[in-house]
Parts: C-alpha cells; structure tokens; sequence
C-alpha cells in the first residue's frame, strides 16, 4: 500500500529526526503539514522537544533553516489561539443553558479539549460540535437563536429555508449550522452521529446514555459531558469513514492514532471497542480506522485486535479498492509536484460518502439538484 | 554584497523567465521567501518589469509561500483568458482575472498569504518607511508606521516618502517583531490607483513605473518599483518610533492632532491584521507600544507639505 508523504509521516511520528533536514526539504514538508492541517501540531511537538531538552547533544541541536523558525511559531500561535477560542465558545454556550437540565454532549475538538485528550494540542478547530436528545432539538435551537446565534444561511444574506434547510432537517442528524452573530463561531447542533437515512445508523439514545461527564476541573467544564472512550473514537472514525469523504481527512486520523496510543492503555480497551463497534454496528468503519491507523501512522495497535477486527474487513475487491484510493485522498501533495492519482481518488471516494449516506433514488434526486444549481452557478450545502 | 547575478534583473530575465515555467522562481521579500510558477507570458513579462531588483533565494533558504499563477483552462489561456492564482488551499479564496490583469491575480495571491499564514509578525494594515543612519552615525534605523483607511492615502504618502530620502518597508502591511518592537521591511511594489498615478508620475517620471492597467475593480492600477536600495537592504530591521494616521484633504494647510492612551490603543488594534491570532503577545506589544511611542493624526493638503510634517515628527520623537 502506497503511505504517506515520508517527511510528512516523520514530523507526526517522530519530528525530532526533522532536525537536520535542508531548507528545501523543510519547506516541501511544511507545505504537506500545513495542507494537511497538522503544521500547528508539528510545532508543538518541536517546541515541547526543546523545552523537555534544554542542553543539545547531536540529535537534539536547534533547527538551522532561517526563516523556519518564523514559520513554526507562526503555526503554534495558530494552534493556541484555536484551542483557546474553543474554549471560550464552550464557556460561551454553557451560559445560554446555565439554568437548564439538559445533558449537552461534546462532540469532536471540544470533546477532545474538555477530555484532555492528546491530540488537542495545535488543533485547528473551526467549528464546536454539540449533541443532545432528539426531543431537545427545538428548544435548544430556539435557545441559542433567542441568545444571539443565527442561521448561517442568513449571515450569508441568503434566505433561511429551501431545499438545504429542509434537506437538513428532514434527512441529516444535525440542525443546519448555526453562527454567533458577534463572533462569527459556527456550532453544529447533532441529535445522532450518523444520517438517519444511511445505509449504517447509530442508536443515538445508547450514546447518550453512555456518555460520561467532564471531570476535569482543569478545563471548568463541570456540567458537559462527553461520549465514552469507545464512543468517541468510534464517532471520529464514522465522520472520516463512513460519513466523511475521507479527502482532506488527514487530522482525523492523526486524532485517532493519538486516541488509539491515549485510550488503548485502559483495561479492557479493546474487548469493549469491538464489542461496541458491534452493537452500534460501526464494525467496518472501525476496521478502515484500524487498519489505515496502523500502517499510514504506525498507530499502536495490537495485532490480536487486528485480527478480531478482520471480521468487519469488507470483500477482497472493496478492500483493495480502498487500499488504493484512501493513503492517495488522505495525502496531501506538493503545489509544484503534479498528482493526479489523487485528485480522482478524492472524487472517487466523495462519491463513495454519499451512497453511503443515503438511498439510491434519494441520492440520485440530491445530486441532481446540487448539480442544477451548481450549472445555475447557485452554491449548495 | 548582492551580486547582479543573484537579483532579479534584465540580465538574467531568460533564466527568470524559465524557472517561473518550471514553478522554481524563489525571491526574497524582507524576511520572506516566496516561491512562484507561471507558464502565462504576459505574466511573465509583467513581474520580470515589477519585479526588477528583487534578491533571488539560494536553496539554503526556507521557503514560505507557494503560488501558482496559470490560466483556468487550456481554452481560457487563449480565448478570452482568465487566470487565477493558486496556492493549493482545499477552498480557495481566489478568484480568476483577466489575462491582462494576470499580475494582479500574483499580488493577491502573496499579499493574502502574507497576510493570513504571518503570524510570527503582529501585521498592520500600514504603509512603513524608514530613516537609516548616515555615515558615521550611530544608532539604528527609525521606522515610522502609518495605518488608515483604506483611500486615505498611506500609499501616496509611502511612495512619496521612498523617494525622498527614505527605506521603503511596504505600502501595504507593516511586520512587528513583538519581542522587540522592530519592524521587518516587507517591500512589495506600491499599487496605486487612478488620481493618485498622475500626482506620482508627475514627481518621479514614468520610468520607475509598471504600464498602467485598466478597468480593475479599483480602477486603473500603476505599479510603483521599489526603490533598489530598499530591496537590497530588506532584511534589516528597524526600530518603530512613529505612528501616523494620514489624511489626505484637499486644500488643507496641515494639521495635527495627537491620540494618547486608550485611543491610541484602540486605533492601532483597528490597524492590525492578525491581532487576535497573535493573541496575548500582541496584547502586550500594542501597550507598550502606545506607552513608547506618539501617535498622531495628520492632515495634508500636499505631497511636500506631508512629507515635511513626517520629518518634523520624527524629528521630534528622537
């Protein structure tokens, strides 16, 4: 199977060896971290190896490449000014439900941030995620819209309603998105992980009732919850798998790699994962995330749990298809160096997202509207 | 010392001209490098004339942007051409301009990367110029930094101020170290619009300037070259001493007015590009910044009497 960029793979597994690269090759390598997502990350990571090693012998001496420097502190501001937007986003909605008895669960960074999970460090998150019962959606939409979030259709000027607003709420497990008129903070309000309408569903209710409340009084968070261990890895790995278009997903699976190394050292870990895989019936995105973890990142995996995980393993013919088009749309590539490989692996798989997110006939009806409206030059959802 | 074979030149424009068709065109722009690729002639054309004089970059030197500037189809690079400006975002903020406008398409591209991936620098939307000592003298360069609305005339006044006597640093984003309070010299051509190019050409004749290009969505654009001795000097920092908001009101015979504390405070976050990116750095460096340094309104009723104002304040600030 094709991996990752060499250099790109190497600054997320082991970025102290980056040490004594050329400028040139640092600037190819900056440019594939910074497409995909994880340049704030990898500059984290160096900056953590400086301070844990102050005195330098040979593997350790400081980056030589002028004008790095600039870059990588660049990128690390980035990553903190995310984190502590989120956290303020968080702090933010927590005050519209202050009086509430609601049970708001934390969905991906956020869940991540309040958790305390490793991957939180240098990650660009542009939006927060939210879910709640089914039953609560109205009230908590009306809630926010009444304490200053609005439709982003109508931040855009365009009118709310129509076929995306529809197309949302009658088919999708989340509200259409809404903004914070003054911070311009989009949240997505979720009542289930995956489309109702796909060809695998998740029983929401039994998330819910499994998530676990933030203990962390670091973060202050007293009150959120977030899913369970299993819950959320596997959530993060339907939104890149099964959900997802898996193109441009690349800080998914360095989130997973980093859950995987966070979570697997828990008793019992991996019995329950693929236990719970099972009655969510998520088996075959979780055999995708183990399998692309494990040889495009090195993830520690164990290899009893790759065998039980073979069960879920799709036909030889998809399971090669996949092997030859996921490392290509996960890979970002250099601006001067030509691939089209994966430019048609990403259309590819984008095809893919929606047959899995919806029956034939709905979606042959949905891409012929999308596409109506793309020649009428309007832009969908 | 910079050899005429490392900037970028008439001498060397068929090397020049073949690594812009390989995408292997590296230039320096202060502390910046960029790296360019263009197949399209005209373009070409366009930034070996715009961009005469600039330090090319040896492979020793990292590179932090990257910008492809090609025509969006085969058919519309001879059919009515458009071109856009790539710099492989997943959704891209570019739009496609007019073949001839192609160069513009360039300048966006680097002004908005520059702009939004900087954030080693606390960036404000500002012309800067600087005063280096003379010989003999001692002492580090001054910088005056000077922020406004956009047609308030800052380029005007900036490309004034690079012609007489000063270092240009940019007419379009000022770079501050926050840890010291220097600011990086980021040199670009000075764009100036429609009145604004008679007033120039008239002071500094036409030969400093790029053709003129028409019916732009601001009107007719001239570029202005950078000063030679700027661009060989762009990587010298120099300290901030001056902070001006210009006004250019015809008639006037020159005013001033100075903003202390708070509002300085508040007037120079309006100016800035990536504050809240910087975050509490950024903070600390506006306040000690309005601690040290004055800050000043100014109204001008010409390019002389601004330009002699400039000097009196900075005169003044020593």
């Amino acid at each position: 199977m094709k991996g990752l960029p060499e250099d790109l793979k190497t600054l997320l597994i082991s970025p102290q060896s980056a040490r004594d690269w050329s400028a040139e090759r640092w600037s190819r390598a900056a440019y594939l971290a910074q497409s995909g997502a994880v340049l704030s990350r990898v500059a984290v990571d160096l900056a953590t190896l400086d301070q844990d090693a102050p005195d330098q012998d040979a593997d350790q001496a400081p980056l030589e490449v002028p004008g790095l420097d600039g870059c990588l502190l660049s990128a690390m501001r980035n990553g903190v000014r995310s984190q502590t937007r989120l956290s303020w986003e968080m702090d933010r909605i927590k005050r519209v439900f202050w009086d509430r008895d609601l049970k708001i669960v934390l969905l991906k960074g956020a869940a991540y941030l309040a958790a305390g999970i490793p991957c939180t460090r240098g990650r660009l998150s542009s939006d927060i995620d939210i879910m709640v019962a089914k039953d609560e959606l109205a009230s908590v939409e009306a809630a926010l819209l009444d304490a200053g979030w609005v439709s982003a259709k109508e931040m855009q000027g365009e009118e709310s309603g129509g076929y995306d607003d529809d197309y949302y709420r009658r088919w999708m497990h989340e509200l259409p998105p809404l903004v914070n008129s003054e911070r311009k903070t989009v949240i997505d309000v979720h009542h289930t992980i995956l489309p109702p309408t796909g060809r695998v569903t998740a029983d929401a209710a039994e998330l819910l009732d499994q998530a676990v409340p933030v203990e962390s009084e670091a973060h202050g968070r007293r009150g959120y919850f977030v899913l369970c261990d299993t819950d959320m890895f596997l959530h993060s790995v339907v939104h890149l798998f099964q959900d997802g278009e898996i193109r441009g997903g690349l800080r998914d699976l360095v989130d997973q790699t980093d859950m995987i190394a966070h979570f697997g050292a828990r008793p019992d870990f991996w019995e329950r994962l693929i236990a719970r895989a099972e009655v969510l019936g998520l088996g075959r995105p979780l055999y995708y995330s183990l399998r692309y973890t494990s040889v495009l990142l090195d993830a520690p995996v164990p290899a009893s749990v790759l065998d039980a995980a073979r069960r879920f393993a799709p036909p030889l013919a998809v399971r090669m298809m996949m092997d030859l088009l996921v490392p290509r749309a996960l890979s970002p590539s250099y601006l001067f160096e030509s691939d089209r490989g994966a430019g048609l692996a990403g259309e590819l798989l984008y095809i893919r997202s929606h047959w899995l997110r919806m029956p034939p006939l709905m979606l042959t009806r949905h891409l012929a509207i999308k596409a109506w409206r793309r020649i009428g030059g309007e832009k969908t959802a | 010392m910079i050899t005429p074979d490392r900037i970028i030149s008439p001498e060397n424009g068929a090397q020049v001209t073949r690594d812009l068709n390989r995408g292997r065109l590296k230039f320096k722009v202060g502390p910046l490098v960029a790296r360019i690729g263009t197949s399209y002639p005209l373009l070409q054309r366009d930034f070996l004339d715009i961009y005469r004089g600039y330090p090319l970059a040896g492979p020793e030197e990292f590179v932090h942007f990257n910008l492809k500037v090609d025509p969006v189809s085969l058919l519309r690079r001879w059919v009515r051409p458009k071109i856009i400006a790539d710099g492989g975002f997943i959704a891209s903020p570019f739009v496609p301009l007019r073949g001839d406008l192609a160069i513009l398409a360039l300048e966006m591209g680097l002004n908005w990367q520059v702009g939004t991936r900087s954030d080693q620098f606390l960036i404000f939307h500002s012309g800067v110029v600087a005063r280096d000592p003379g010989p003999g003298e001692e002492g580090p360069s001054r910088a005056v930094l000077m922020a406004g609305e956009s047609g308030a005339g800052k380029s005007t006044l900036t490309a004034g101020l690079a012609y007489s006597g000063w270092r240009l640093f940019s007419d379009e984003f000022g770079l501050l170290d926050t840890s010291d309070l220097h600011l990086y010299p980021y040199p670009r051509p000075i764009s100036l619009k429609n009145e604004s190019i008679e007033v120039m050409t008239k002071r500094l004749g036409e030969e400093v300037f790029s053709r003129p290009f028409l019916n732009t969505l601001k009107g007719t654009i001239r570029y202005l070259r950078a000063p030679a001795e700027s661009l060989i000097n762009g990587h010298k920092p120099a300290r901030l001493d001056l902070i001006i908001f210009p006004q250019y009101v015809a008639g006037s015979t020159g005013g001033i007015s100075e903003f202390t504390g708070a509002e300085a405070f508040a007037m120079l976050r309006g100016a800035s590009v990536n504050c809240d990116r910087v975050g509490r750095s950024a903070f600390d460096a506006l306040s000690e910044l309005t601690g040290r340094c004055k800050v000043y309104g100014l109204q001008y009723g010409s390019m002389d009497m601004a330009i002699g104002m400039v000097e009196a304040l900075m005169e003044d600030a020593a």
